[in-house]
C-alpha cells in the first residue's frame, strides 16, 4: 500500500515538476485521490479542474474522494484518512511553484473558456472569426505565390544546371577554336553551346518572370537579408546573361576576322561571372 | 515535362557534335566558290572569305591530308597584314579586307617560305569580279598529265621557281615549305 501510494505521489510530483501543459493536469486528475492527504493541499488547484473534467466527460469515474468508491488497494478512503498532513517521503513536497506557473492561481474561473475545454483565452477573444473576403483574397494569392515560387526554385536550379553546362561547352568550344598555337578549329562544340545557351537564355528569362510576376500579397519591406543578396546576385546575372547573348550572337559573326578571339575572351570571362553571380543567387537561400 | 525537355536538349546537343558546315570541311576545294558574293551560286555567302585554301603535306596529298598548325602570313598592297593558322583540315580563311595584290609567306615549325607570285582575284577568276577573295585552286590544281598545263588557267610550265618555295603548283597543291617540287613527267624540269 505504501508503495502504491508512494508511486502515485511521485507521479503527481513529477508531473507538477516537469511542468506539463494544462491539460495534462486535468487528464491526471482521476489518480490525484491515490495521494495521500498530507499532498493535497498542494494540489489545491487541481480540484477544480476535475470539477470540470467531470462536467465535460459524465461517464469519466470520479476521482474525487468518495466513500463510495471501494478505494481496497489503499485499504482506506480519504475520509478515514487522518487529516493531518503527511508529506509523500520521496516526493518533492514543496513544489508548488511549478503548479502555480502552469495553472494561474491567480486565473478566475471566467478567465477560461466559456465552452468547457481546457483552454485558456488569454486574450479574452473567443468568438470564432469569418474570413474577410480581402483576407479571403490574401489568402488565394499568398497560395499563389508560393505555388509560382516553388515552381520559379525548381526550374531556376534546372536553369542553373543548364547554365554550368553552357560554360563548359564554350570553354571547349574556345580551347578547340582559339587554345594553342595550332587549335583544331573543327566547332564540333559550337552547335551544342548555342543549343545549351539559347535553352539556358530561355529557361533564365522564364524563371525571371515567375520571380518577378509573383504576386506580393502582402508588404515586403526592402531588408539586408538572403532574398535581397538573392535579388542582387540574379540582378547582376541578368545583366551579365543579357550581355551574353548579344556578345554571343557578335562573335560567332565574327567568323574570319582577327578580333574573333578577343571578343571570345570577353565573352568567355562573363560567361563564368554570370555562373558565379548566379550561383551565389541560388546558394543565397540555401545557408 | 522536364525529363522531355532534357531529353530533347540532349539529342540536339550531341546531333550538333558533327555539323557539316564547318572549319574543316571540304579540304582542297576551292572556298571561294561558296564563300562569296557575287551571285546566287554563293551558297555562303553568309560567310565571305578574302582568302582562303587549304595546305598539304604534300604536292600529291589527297584531300584529306591537310596539316594542321601551318601559319600562314598574308600582306595585302596596303602592307595589311593577317596572320592565319591552318585547322585540322589544314584549311584558312580569313574575311578581314585585302588589298590585292597578296604577298603571301607560310611557316611550319621553323621552316618558312613565300609565294613568288603575288595573286589577285581577278588573275585567278577573270577580271570583273568584285565578291570574290583570293583562292588558291585558280592556279594550285592538278594539271594535265600529258602537256603539264594547269586546268583552267592558262600558266606556263615551267617554270618552277628557283630554289623552291610556294610557287606554280604544277602537282594542284599547297605543299609544305622545303618540300621539293615534283618536275613535270617526260620533262627535264
Amino acid at each position: 500500500m505504501i508503495r502504491f501510494t508512494l508511486r502515485g505521489a511521485l507521479a503527481a510530483a513529477l508531473v507538477l515538476a516537469i511542468g506539463l501543459p494544462r491539460t495534462a493536469h486535468a487528464e491526471y486528475a482521476p489518480v490525484l485521490h491515490l495521494l495521500p492527504e498530507g499532498a493535497a493541499p498542494q494540489l489545491q488547484l487541481l480540484p477544480d479542474l476535475v470539477e470540470t473534467k467531470k462536467k465535460r466527460k459524465k461517464p469519466a469515474p470520479a476521482p474525487t474522494p468518495d466513500t463510495s468508491t471501494p478505494t481496497p488497494d489503499l485499504g482506506t478512503t480519504p475520509s478515514e484518512a487522518t487529516p493531518t498532513p503527511v508529506p509523500a517521503p520521496e516526493a518533492e513536497p514543496a513544489r508548488p511553484a511549478p503548479v502555480a506557473k502552469d495553472v494561474p492561481a491567480a486565473a478566475p474561473a471566467d478567465n477560461s473558456s466559456s465552452s468547457g475545454d481546457m483552454n485558456f483565452d488569454l486574450l479574452g477573444e473567443s468568438k470564432h472569426h469569418e474570413p474577410t473576403a480581402v483576407e479571403l483574397a490574401i489568402a488565394h494569392e499568398a497560395e499563389v505565390r508560393r505555388t509560382t515560387l516553388t515552381i520559379h526554385q525548381t526550374a531556376g536550379l534546372a536553369t542553373l544546371g543548364l547554365l554550368a553546362a553552357t560554360v563548359l561547352v564554350g570553354q571547349l568550344n574556345y580551347m578547340d577554336k582559339f587554345a594553342g598555337s595550332a587549335p583544331s578549329n573543327t566547332a564540333k562544340w559550337e552547335t551544342p553551346h548555342t543549343v545549351l545557351a539559347f535553352a539556358t537564355f530561355g529557361g533564365f528569362a522564364a524563371t525571371g518572370m515567375l520571380g518577378l510576376f509573383a504576386p506580393v500579397p502582402y508588404d515586403k519591406p526592402v531588408k539586408a537579408d538572403t532574398t535581397l543578396a538573392h535579388k542582387l546576385c540574379m540582378g547582376a546575372a541578368t545583366l551579365g546573361m543579357m550581355s551574353e547573348l548579344g556578345l554571343g550572337v557578335y562573335t560567332a559573326s565574327r567568323e574570319g576576322y582577327g578580333n574573333q578571339k578577343g571578343i571570345a575572351q570577353a565573352h568567355q570571362i562573363i560567361g563564368f561571372s554570370t555562373l558565379v553571380f548566379m550561383s551565389a543567387g541560388a546558394s543565397a537561400f540555401l545557408f | 515535362m522536364l525529363r522531355i525537355f532534357f531529353a530533347t536538349l540532349a539529342v540536339c546537343v550531341l546531333a550538333g557534335c558533327d555539323p557539316t558546315d564547318k572549319p574543316t570541311m571540304n579540304p582542297g576545294q576551292d572556298c571561294m566558290t561558296c564563300h562569296c558574293t557575287t551571285d546566287s551560286t554563293c551558297t555562303a555567302s553568309r560567310l565571305p572569305w578574302t582568302a582562303a585554301g587549304t595546305i598539304f603535306a604534300d604536292f600529291s596529298s589527297t584531300d584529306t591530308g591537310g596539316v594542321q598548325g601551318v601559319h600562314v602570313l598574308i600582306m595585302d598592297a596596303l602592307d595589311a597584314g593577317v596572320s592565319l593558322t591552318t585547322n585540322a583540315a589544314g584549311n584558312f580563311y580569313t574575311a578581314e579586307p585585302l588589298t590585292p595584290p597578296l604577298n603571301i609567306y607560310i611557316e611550319y615549325q621553323g621552316t618558312d617560305a613565300g609565294m613568288l607570285n603575288h595573286p589577285t582575284p581577278a588573275m585567278i577568276y577573270g577580271a570583273g569580279v568584285p565578291g570574290k577573295g583570293v583562292g588558291c585552286n585558280g592556279c594550285h590544281q592538278a594539271p594535265d598529265p600529258t602537256t603539264c598545263n594547269q586546268q583552267g588557267i592558262t600558266i606556263p610550265y615551267p617554270p618552277n621557281p628557283p630554289g623552291g618555295g610556294v610557287g606554280y603548283a604544277p602537282w594542284g597543291r599547297i605543299a609544305l615549305p622545303g618540300v621539293p617540287i615534283p618536275t613535270c613527267p617526260g620533262t627535264s624540269n
